[in-house]
């Protein structure tokens, strides 16, 4: 799981059943390898400018589609309030 | 998921039983500018698209899901974008 920042929104009226009625976010990992737009599906509510968790499991994807294979990896699971990597460096290490 | 550009399209002489009726289409990663970057790529699609659309692409494992028929494919195209709404740069930028 990654900890991402929400950065935008992506509107697709045609789309897999898959997405129907579904969010669907621009996320940054800070990463920045790729250089690629990454997209997660939206399970939380959250908007623009969250600090979020993103798991990527097809366990995550059936669970906020209701179906039982969706083609749906990347979904954001949490809105993280906080995050510490040591007791030195609290809300530091992971910020995007 | 990922956002891509469709470049055009691909046939196929001879597949696999799976990938009888689908549509391949050539792809290419965009940036928050929507500008292309990284290299093209193919990828299977639930539904036809046109050439220069913007698409959501699932890229993993999940791809071989889209179908009713579990299909081996890697990346697979499940929306057509029709609003991309970026307000904070990637990485900062």
């Amino acid at each position: 799981m990654r900890v991402c920042t929400v950065i935008g929104t992506v509107v697709a009226t045609t789309h897999h059943c898959a997405l129907g009625g579904k969010k669907i976010l621009v996320v940054d990992d800070g990463d920045g390898a790729a250089g690629g737009v990454q997209l997660a599906v939206d399970a939380v509510g959250a908007g623009t400018g969250c600090r979020v968790l993103v798991s990527d499991s097809g366990a995550a994807g059936s669970d906020v589609t209701g179906l039982e294979s969706p083609p749906v990896r990347s979904v954001i699971v949490g809105i993280v309030d906080a995050c510490s990597t040591d007791t030195t460096a609290a809300d530091e290490g992971l910020a995007a | 998921m990922k956002l891509a550009r469709v470049l055009g399209h691909v046939v196929l002489s001879r597949a696999i039983e799976p990938y009888a009726d689908k549509t391949l289409h050539v792809i290419q990663d965009v940036d928050a500018d929507l500008q292309p970057v990284g290299e093209p790529e193919v990828s299977v699609t639930w539904q036809a698209m046109d050439e220069d659309d913007l698409v959501v692409v699932e890229v993993s494992r999940e791809a071989c899901n889209a179908f009713d028929q579990t299909i081996p494919a890697d990346a697979v195209i499940i929306g057509r974008v029709d609003q991309v709404r970026i307000e904070h740069p990637i990485n900062g930028v």
